[in-house]
């Protein structure tokens, strides 16, 4: 971190250590590998001669038995934990009384206190008092953690020093979201494309990656399987990955509420890096702009998927009145230029008055002519009293064998 | 020893005749010289310590195979590799590779090819990796004709490569521009011996002697582990390795394995893998003093250090005295706040020389001790 300090003019007593304690890591090992049976003897001797040296007891695999405690401070992140031993030691030849340490946090829109239990303590000669203090990272851009040192000695002289520890704080990870809608006239369901790019230097594995949906969708997580069944999923830098989720409103009738359809929810993601270090964001509620469906929409309920030619079946509808006045409708079919299907309901039906955000069930007899697949289409509605006719056409498909 | 009967390793010097051997007429077999090593003359002499400039001269007076080996034993024993890569400089001289030597002829003799391989393994643990490559690129591929026992003599078969040579020919790439290239050649390596455990196999060789190439298998496997994972290939190490513990017989090495692929999942950060193998450590080896170290490590792993402490002192320190225990145990009192005797801790750790645990006790001292008491420490 670095350092800054703001002394008092006399000469002080105590000296402010801070260590910043990211996980501690296995040590690094100098592989060597000797021949197992060699002839000479020398390669168990040298094997040996290193594991003697080294304190480790293998040398051939790729990892040592030893934590060692951090020697730099690293990069640290928004959404990881900021965890710093502070520590204060009595450097002088007497002891000193009263010592208080204050931390605090300062990023570029706050002052966060952080609660440091060294109050009013005696410090002998030689002696120190200090305090594990985490805190987790909220915010990107320049951080720097002042602490403050007030102390009295012996003679009742009333001591005081500043450090300042600034360390950037930046982004691991970048979000970048995709909306498909496969709205139709049978489901209105929406589907997320989240790419989630490691934008840390180290390597990342993602263990949740979950879509906190809103009160107005539930979620289905469409995920493959693993390459690897007992290793999770890993991110390395520059690395991006994708995720997809599958949302359908809770309540399908939905109509006049499909204003509120446009906040999906929210991405939740945890991962850990290098030894279990935890890192979670979340990001802000997805929106997105739903699809017009103008004041009425046609949904169909049920169709068969494959019929016979020349014999009839029917199809069952449901219009929803998605305008802010009622409507009064008047169902009108129009027999398509090809001829392959043939309605046999009645064309000119009122549907009647039907007031905002409610739905009105009619169903259709349709005889079909000609065989392979065949869409339903020339259904209008007539608004009568604004004259306007919405047209619906290829609703459903139907397989004619 | 370097000078070792043939008859007594024969089946250790097995090696299938290469293409450039098998290339070549039998009446010109052991006229013409391919392989032509010698020490690299850009690169200066290893320093020795002058309290054993005496013992080096009284090692290495002359060429007297007996008298250097010994000086090579007492100064690789004593951890002093710079004496014994200086031993190895003056033998090879007095075989005519020395300085200058390299593309010049010289006889390849199994002596030679043996001090070569020692010099190689002492290069590497010295890190003194471009002098390594240097020197190591007169040997090619291993696979010239004059590396062969039977290109010169016609009563002998076999190689005159150490496999300890094949190894860090092997590794030796992945401290060159093109670290991959290391992966090729361990797996061609890789390749042979498993040709080679087959060959004794179907001959109906001994036991021991399949044992013996087995277990070279194996040591060839930890290496493509190791370099995999030195070159970032988390996945497929941790995928190979994990293959290689499941295939192992003996149960303490199957333990060994198992808890190096815990520590190897925790350094990546891994969670499920480290979980999937804890829950296989604690199958094989539940309750033992390893199993609660790994455990305390775990926890640390997961931000709970309190846990850690407890499985910590859940060892008694009269059952386990260990330097990694010490060390596992003043790394848990540093991360619960008690710096001070985690440097009473880690101290206890004897003798203090360059590796982990000292720079944890300078790490630790510089944060709780005062400057004078920290110099005192570390006197």
């Amino acid at each position: 971190m670095a350092e800054n300090s703001q002394n008092s003019s006399a000469p002080q007593l105590l000296a402010l250590r801070v260590m910043r304690l990211a996980r501690p890591k296995f040590a690094p090992v100098d592989g060597f590998t000797s021949d197992p049976v060699d002839p000479t003897g020398f390669g168990k001797m040298l094997a040996d001669a290193v594991s003697d040296n080294s304190k480790e007891s293998r040398h051939d695999l790729p990892i040592g038995e030893f934590f060692i405690a951090p020697q730099m401070f690293e990069n640290i992140y928004l959404g990881e934990t900021f965890t710093f031993y502070v520590n204060v030691v009595n450097e002088s030849e007497t002891k000193v009384v009263n010592a208080t340490v204050k931390c605090e946090l300062q990023t570029s829109t706050q002052r966060v206190p952080l609660a440091c239990n060294i109050q009013d303590a005696t410090i002998e000669v030689s002696k120190c008092e200090g305090q594990v203090i985490s805190h987790e990272v909220k915010e990107i851009g320049q951080h720097i953690l002042i602490c403050s040192v007030n102390y009295k000695t012996l003679s009742g002289e009333n001591m005081y020093f500043r450090k300042f520890f600034k360390f950037p704080v930046t982004k691991p990870i970048d979000v970048k979201t995709k909306f498909y809608g496969a709205e139709d006239n049978a489901n209105q369901d929406v589907y997320l494309e989240a790419q989630i790019e490691n934008t840390s230097n180290a390597n990342m594995f993602m263990e949740r990656v979950e879509l906190e949906p809103s009160q107005h969708y539930k979620v289905f997580t469409i995920s493959h399987e693993d390459e690897f069944h007992e290793i999770g999923s890993l991110l390395k830098p520059k690395d991006i990955r994708q995720f997809l989720f599958c949302l359908s409103p809770v309540d399908v009738n939905n109509t006049l509420g499909h204003k509120d359809l446009t906040s999906i929810g929210k991405l939740d993601m945890s991962w850990r890096t290098s030894m279990g270090e935890k890192g979670r964001l979340q990001t802000s509620a997805l929106q997105r702009i739903a699809p017009g469906y103008g004041d009425v929409r046609l949904s169909v309920e049920k169709t068969p998927a494959c019929g016979q030619v020349q014999k009839p079946f029917q199809v069952s509808c449901r219009l929803y009145n998605c305008s802010e006045r009622s409507l009064d409708l008047q169902l009108r079919l129009e027999q398509p230029a090809n001829r392959q299907l043939i309605f046999c309901s009645p064309s000119g039906v009122s549907l009647g008055q039907l007031p905002p955000s409610q739905h009105v069930d009619f169903s259709l007899d349709i005889f079909p002519v000609g065989v392979g697949i065949q869409s339903i289409s020339g259904i209008r509605i007539t608004d009568t009293f604004t004259k306007r006719i919405y047209e619906h056409d290829e609703i459903a498909q139907i397989f004619v064998s | 020893m370097l000078n070792y009967e043939y008859e007594d390793m024969k089946h250790l010097l097995y090696w299938p005749e290469s293409v450039r051997l098998k290339a070549t007429r039998k009446e010109g077999h052991g006229t013409m010289h391919y392989t032509m090593p010698g020490i690299k003359e850009e690169f200066v002499r290893s320093p020795i310590d002058h309290r054993f400039q005496d013992t080096f001269n009284k090692f290495f007076p002359r060429f007297d195979l007996d008298l250097n080996q010994r000086g090579l034993v007492w100064f690789i024993k004593k951890g002093l590799f710079e004496a014994a890569l200086n031993g190895t400089s003056d033998i090879l001289t007095w075989l005519g590779q020395g300085k200058d030597r390299a593309g010049r002829t010289s006889e390849i003799t199994q002596i030679g090819m043996e001090v070569w391989t020692l010099r190689f393994q002492l290069l590497l643990n010295l890190r003194m990796h471009a002098q390594l490559l240097a020197e190591l690129a007169a040997f090619e591929e291993l696979d010239a004709p004059d590396l062969f026992y039977q290109y010169k003599t016609s009563d002998k078969t076999g190689s005159l490569v150490p496999f300890a040579m094949r190894i860090i020919h092997a590794e030796a790439l992945r401290f060159s521009p093109f670290p991959w290239n290391s992966v090729l050649r361990i797996e061609t390596l890789l390749s042979q011996v498993e040709q080679i455990v087959n060959i004794f196999r179907m001959q109906g060789a001994p036991l021991n002697h399949i044992e013996d190439w087995e277990k070279r298998l194996d040591s060839v496997k930890y290496l493509y582990v190791r370099v995999l994972h030195d070159l970032g290939e988390y996945k497929i190490s941790m995928t190979m390795l994990g293959k290689v513990r499941s295939e192992t017989k003996d149960p303490q090495e199957k333990n060994i394995l198992t808890r190096a692929l815990i520590r190897m999942a925790m350094q990546a950060g891994d969670e499920k893998a480290m979980n999937f193998y804890v829950e296989k450590a604690s199958n094989q080896t539940a309750g033992s003093n390893e199993l609660l170290l790994h455990k305390a490590m775990k926890s640390i792993f997961l931000g709970s250090n309190g846990h850690a402490q407890e499985y910590i002192s859940r060892i008694s320190p009269k059952e386990c005295q260990g330097a990694q225990y010490i060390n596992t145990k003043g790394i848990i009192q540093l991360y619960t706040g008690k710096a001070v005797e985690a440097v009473d801790t880690v101290s206890q750790i004897k003798p203090i020389t360059p590796g982990p645990t000292t720079a944890n006790l300078k790490t630790i001292a510089e944060l709780c001790y005062s400057t004078a008491a920290k110099d005192e420490l570390l006197i």
